[in-house]
């Protein structure tokens, strides 16, 4: 393989497949139906009544754009 | 069958708004859940399981209980990483991860339940040379492929193919130097620019297959739940996540020999759930992309209203999928 040949950066040579890397998609352009769950929706409150911490209630970081044929964005998996 | 009322434990992230949906058709059927996050673990959770016919005990997470040996389900959805108490050494921190991911999840995968899915499952079938091996060998028509690290194979590929040729990633979750989780779509590969950068680390190339449209298959135990999605752009049609915006969505029916040949992929890597991509060729024809074994599903019953999260609901609190 020739050095010059691989297209490097400050960090050094990059894969090939690294060139069609693209910003974070949530960040780019709104939830891909521009739904926003209502509260209601959050509330995770389990059968005996005790509800689910109430401090994520707001957030919409929940990725529900993946899939195409590119693959799945995967969120760290501690399995 | 299992006894009424079981509980179902969910593991996912607080703020998962799609594992909200299938919590609250699970409290409507007023089926107990014990939802957590293993990021809880060991700092907010505490689990004593003792061994004896199976693991006995519990978790306690707060003011909230679960037996072991009440759980009829368990949805595995998107958990964090386990979190270490930041008093202690970085050393300490790791061999903590790693004996709490062992310990919490060995036990929990062990239980006597249904998993929607088993982590173990979806860990085999996130393997795509896996599951195109398996697609093809039960008729459901992948791309031609070639996976490589040989500069000189991909060039002979693309010359070979004859016609567009596209890169995918084998694996998600790319992270960039600046820190920054990244996106990586389906892109159209320029046969010149084909360079011994490739000689880097495995890559996946497929023939470009011509579409009228692609479909989102979401399958739950043995419901399917089909949605056309249509590209109004060309962004989108090389790859649907390029361009939310233009994309428009149709329910769509099943032909037989792709249900049975996805069933069949179901079965062969123990899977219970599947979101699957399928390009629909001008001709009719369903083309096997990919299967993500714990796929997103919430946007396509919002855009539908395919029941998706109900037939979960029904799976979860089933604990069978018989």
């Amino acid at each position: 393989m020739s050095e010059a040949t691989i297209k490097t950066t400050e960090a050094g040579p990059r894969p090939y497949g690294m060139r069609f890397l693209q910003p974070p998609r949530r960040a780019a352009q709104p939830r891909p139906d521009g739904v926003r769950y209502s509260p209601e929706l959050q509330l995770t409150v389990g059968a005996d009544g005790n509800p689910w911490k109430t401090e994520a209630m707001a957030s919409e970081t929940s990725s529900n754009n993946d899939g195409g044929q590119a693959g799945e964005d995967t969120d760290p998996d501690p399995y | 069958m299992r006894s009424p009322n079981r509980t179902v434990m969910v593991l996912t992230s607080q703020p998962d708004t799609t594992a909200d949906l299938v919590v609250r058709k699970l409290n409507e059927r007023d089926v107990p859940v014990f939802r957590f996050d293993t990021t809880a673990f060991p700092t907010e959770a505490t689990m004593a399981a003792q061994l004896g016919g199976g693991w006995g005990g519990g978790m306690r997470l707060g003011e909230r209980e679960l037996e072991l040996d009440r759980v009829g389900s368990a949805y595995y959805r998107r958990p964090g990483e386990f979190a270490m108490p930041a008093s202690i050494s970085p050393a300490a921190r790791r061999f903590a991860a790693a004996q709490s991911r062992a310990g919490l999840l060995g036990v929990l995968v062990s239980l006597d339940c249904l998993w929607v899915n088993h982590p173990g499952r979806n860990a085999d079938a996130s393997y795509k040379p896996w599951q195109l091996t398996v697609a093809e060998h039960v008729g459901l028509r992948p791309p031609r492929t070639l996976i490589t690290n040989d500069p000189d194979a991909a060039r002979r590929f693309a010359k070979d193919i004859d016609g567009p040729v596209i890169y995918k990633t084998l694996a998600g979750g790319v992270v960039d130097d600046d820190g920054v989780p990244k996106g990586m779509p389906t892109s159209v590969v320029d046969p010149d620019g084909l360079d011994d950068s490739i000689a880097l680390c495995a890559h996946q190339f497929q023939e470009w297959v011509d579409k009228q449209h692609e479909v989102r298959l979401t399958v739950v135990g043995d419901e399917f739940f089909a949605a056309e999605i249509h590209a109004g752009s060309d962004d989108a049609h090389v790859d649907w996540r390029n361009d939310y915006a233009s994309l428009s969505y149709e329910i769509a029916d099943v032909p037989d020999d792709v249900r049975r040949g996805v069933v069949e992929l179901m079965r062969s890597f123990g899977l219970v759930f599947g979101a699957l991509d399928f390009v629909v060729t001008p001709a009719g024809e369903w083309r096997f992309l990919e299967i993500n074994p714990n796929g997103q599903w919430g946007w396509i019953e919002t855009v539908t209203g395919l029941p998706i999260a109900t037939a979960l609901a029904e799976l979860l609190q089933r604990g069978t999928t018989t």
